[in-house]
């Protein structure tokens, strides 16, 4: 019986388990005062909404809707919001949680918190996925708002929801007041009040981190060979980048299977290629396909995981010949292939610090919209540089000063951050 | 709806890879990826064009997901 447990697999780490996970570690590490501790193990509010939707066929049907706000120590709530079936308040508390970790880590006043709708998209048209946002967003009422608790796009919501949820939310308001609350929600389209270069924003601030990482330690990017899993919107972009930088795109993984050519992949043909080829970069004539299973242990300086989580575990971790992770994905390293890692002296740029300048981008778009500006995208590039050299100068020093790795010190910053705010405010009454 | 008894608190139950996607064998708990696209968004245009800025070949990019 023994041995049968024994040979079981482990199960793999639950976002809410890593989360909580990290946060004590780096709780315990600095200490942190337990009043606190206990404010910051739990959500602020758990709202849940059931609303009714008219359906094409004249039914009526009732839907389930959520929103988790986690904390708002630091400004407004922040998060995105999702259409799936697995969408429930465990999910959103856990996603709720990071994002409070993530938007103070970035420096930014925003709290965190996280949301959808409990449904298949797949099942309604557009005209009912139409009707179905905006009654959610009526149904969400005040919870939501410009200066309380700022929606964004996550899976199966995009800039097209973001524009319905503006235009529901504005039409509650008075004539008067509408115009000034064009920052309910981020990530909308651009003619509705979007943001010029949020698109690459995260993307951008991969390439800058790994460009930071660069500089901190003496190393030349150019001729660096780096490989990619994942061509979406961040393995693209941040391979765009690393590129221009003079570094060689070797190897890239996608849904369809992975390719590589050791003399460099041209990103942008590739790109082309992709989008001729329905979104698959096989067959890619100036690349070989490879075995999938084979991706990570592929020669190279760099490693960007850019697509989902638990990618590089102890099953993988030893083959790993990159000196450098750079987690665009959330989550991607588990906790004990990190161990590993970091044993044998490879670097990794958590995802918290990686990844974040998609919700900076956020950020700068609701700036905009709050003080009527628009703002070029050299503009946002120049600013979105500036966020991440200081939140990535931070870690590196507080790694340094406190020796613990670079996600331990983005944990430990973030945290205290949040400490700090409660130490100084207090608690009423 | 069978895929989700299969994948547990998964985003892939929905996705247009699921059945041959080569990013990853254990389909569970994933609650992120930048390659999601349900199949929903493969078979339909964007249903409203506000500015040209929108269908430029940077704003296609801005509808692939999980921006944060």
């Amino acid at each position: 019986m023994i041995a049968k447990v024994a040979s079981k697999k482990a199960p793999k780490q639950g976002m809410l388990e890593n989360v909580m996970r990290q946060f004590d570690n780096a709780a315990d590490i600095i200490d942190l005062n337990t009043n606190i501790r206990k404010i910051l193990e739990v959500t602020n509010n758990e709202i849940v909404v059931h609303f009714p939707v008219r359906m094409d066929n004249g039914e009526v049907e009732i839907f389930t809707g959520y929103r988790v706000q986690h904390n708002n120590a630091l400004g407004p709530y922040k998060g995105g919001l999702r259409y799936h079936p697995t969408v429930d308040i465990d999910a959103a508390k856990a996603l709720a949680m990071w994002m409070t970790w993530k938007t103070s880590l970035a420096g930014l006043p925003y709290g965190g918190a996280k949301g959808g709708i409990q449904l298949d998209p797949n099942k309604y048209s557009d005209t009912e996925l139409e009707r179905i946002t905006r009654r959610f967003t009526y149904a969400l009422g005040d919870n939501i708002g410009p200066e309380l608790d700022i929606p964004a796009p996550d899976v199966n919501t995009n800039p097209q929801t973001m524009a319905w949820i503006l235009d529901t939310y504005m039409s509650t308001k008075s004539p008067a007041e509408r115009s000034t609350n064009m920052h309910v929600v981020t990530g909308k389209p651009i003619g509705a009040g979007g943001s010029k270069g949020r698109d690459r924003a995260t993307g951008f601030g991969v390439f800058l981190t790994i460009k930071f990482w660069a500089e901190s330690h003496n190393v030349d990017l150019k001729d660096k060979k780096f490989i990619v899993q994942g061509f979406g919107n961040v393995g693209y972009w941040a391979a765009y980048f690393l590129v221009n930088e003079g570094a060689i795109l070797t190897a890239v993984q996608d849904a369809y299977g992975s390719i590589a050519n050791e003399e460099g992949i041209n990103v942008d043909q590739l790109f082309d290629y992709q989008k001729g080829n329905k979104g698959s970069i096989l067959g890619y004539a100036k690349a070989r396909t490879i075995d999938s299973k084979d991706f990570f242990s592929l020669d190279c300086d760099i490693c960007i995981p850019a697509a989902l989580g638990n990618q590089i575990t102890p099953k993988n971790a030893h083959k790993l010949k990159a000196y450098l992770i750079a987690e665009g994905a959330n989550g991607p390293t588990d906790v004990d292939a990190e161990e590993i890692l970091l044993k044998k002296g490879i670097d990794i740029i958590p995802d918290i610090l990686c990844n974040s300048g998609g919700v900076i981008g956020s950020y700068f778009e609701w700036l905009q919209n709050r003080n009527g500006e628009i703002w070029s995208l050299d503009e946002v590039m120049e600013k979105l540089e500036k966020k991440m050299k200081e939140s990535f100068t931070t870690v590196i020093e507080t790694s340094k000063k406190r020796n613990v790795d670079m996600r331990t010190a983005a944990f430990i910053i973030a945290i205290e951050r949040l400490e700090e705010a409660y130490v100084q405010r207090g608690i009423f009454p | 709806m069978s895929s989700m008894k299969n994948y547990i608190r998964s985003i892939c139950s929905t996705c247009t890879y699921m059945a041959y996607c080569s990013l990853t064998k254990d389909k569970n708990s994933i609650f992120s990826c930048s390659d999601y696209v349900h199949v929903l968004d493969i078979t339909n245009e964007p249903t409203l064009i506000i500015s040209n800025e929108m269908a430029s070949k940077e704003f296609e990019r801005e509808l692939v997901l999980n921006y944060i």
